[in-house]
């Protein structure tokens, strides 16, 4: 007893040390050694180290109904240690917005713990991410699924590029993953931050395409060599806009 | 202490002996290593949250840990996995019925 009240005083503070901890305490018990193993998975996470340290109970499939005229995906309720995930979602591993809502609620459980109000997270709140809680859950659920090293490592160990990916405007291009080889008109930069993450989303928890995209781009895996602003046609996703304009 | 969570399902009366006894998901599995059982966390989360019922082994290990009767524990699991199955089975049932149904409609439409 005396030794987990320690490790909870020495909990480290920023949400990136805390999710690479979480991250490796998993690959330590799933006892994964090359990088090929590597498959991060937020149910198993949940289950192997989320609910025995935090005993938070996660339950999907419940209609949450809307909230001030916005439909409400993730619910976070502290006092009762609940997260509830709205019924519009499917279950995981058919849609990648259960996990990115189930993370984004995890970050709430866990940085936002002392709080007695409940947190209803609609799509704007998520993404737009005008508040500093919002903007917290979200860095959680992103160092949680998609580690820094861990995306560079599998980027590399997928493509193989001598130099980092250059967006050059709308043409052809050529895509070589895992051996094989395809051609694809690109359009925007967006797209071609897709496509590239397209082979690679089954090892990080199958989040969108989106997010991993983003995130190469935010490691500077992929370059743009055009005026274009990432993700500037989807309006749902601003606060990436915003990110980059800071 | 057991009779109180007979109309509970399993996994919450484990939930609930453990937070009688104010100990983590750690403490318990530490405790079930002492007497010689082997659980990972993910386990004692399926167990507690998703209505998976363990061996009996286990579930006298349990009763053990949590000093309550081990036999109305098993018992209680007993009711829950024979629900479980009626329950499955009346399912399947249904799905049978519907199969057949669409299937007889098929061939009344074939020989049209």
């Amino acid at each position: 007893m005396g030794q987990v009240a320690v490790a909870r005083s020495t909990r480290p503070r920023s949400i990136k040390a805390l999710a690479a901890s979480y991250v490796d305490q998993y690959i330590a018990e799933k006892k994964w050694k090359s990088l090929q193993d590597i498959r991060l998975d937020i149910q198993d996470l949940y289950e192997m180290i989320l609910y025995p340290e935090h005993e938070y109970r996660m339950i999907s499939g419940v209609p949450l109904g809307y909230h001030e005229d916005e439909k409400v995906l993730g619910k976070t309720i502290p006092d009762e240690k609940l997260i509830l995930i709205d019924d519009s979602i499917s279950p995981p591993h058919r849609d990648p917005r259960h996990v990115s809502t189930a993370a984004h609620e995890w970050g709430h459980a866990i940085f936002h713990a002392g709080r007695t109000e409940l947190f209803r997270c609609s799509k704007r709140q998520v993404f737009d991410a005008s508040e500093d809680l919002e903007r917290q859950a979200n860095s959680f659920f992103e160092h949680l699924l998609m580690p820094d090293d861990l995306v560079k490592a599998q980027f590399y160990e997928c493509y193989q590029p001598t130099t980092p990916f250059r967006y050059l405007g709308r043409r052809d291009y050529y895509f070589n993953a895992f051996g094989g080889s395809r051609r694809l008109l690109i359009d925007s930069y967006t797209e071609f931050c897709r496509a590239l993450a397209y082979p690679l989303t089954p090892y990080f928890s199958r989040v969108s395409k989106s997010s991993l995209g983003l995130k190469f781009h935010k490691l500077g895996l992929v370059q743009n060599f055009t005026s274009e602003r990432i993700f500037a046609e989807t309006t749902h996703i601003g606060y990436i806009i915003r990110e980059m304009q800071q | 202490m057991s009779s109180d969570f007979s109309e509970l399902s399993f996994g919450e009366a484990v939930f609930r002996l453990r937070k009688q006894k104010e100990w983590t998901v750690r403490d318990l599995i530490a405790r079930i290593a002492d007497r010689g059982g082997k659980v990972s966390p993910a386990y004692i989360t399926r167990i507690e949250q998703y209505g998976e019922i363990p061996s009996p082994e286990m579930i006298l290990t349990l009763a053990e840990v949590f000093q309550v009767d081990g036999e109305k524990l098993l018992q209680q699991a007993k009711k829950i996995k024979v629900q479980t199955f009626e329950k499955g089975l009346g399912e399947k049932y249904q799905k049978a019925i519907a199969q057949f149904r669409t299937q007889r409609k098929k061939t009344w439409d074939r020989s049209l």
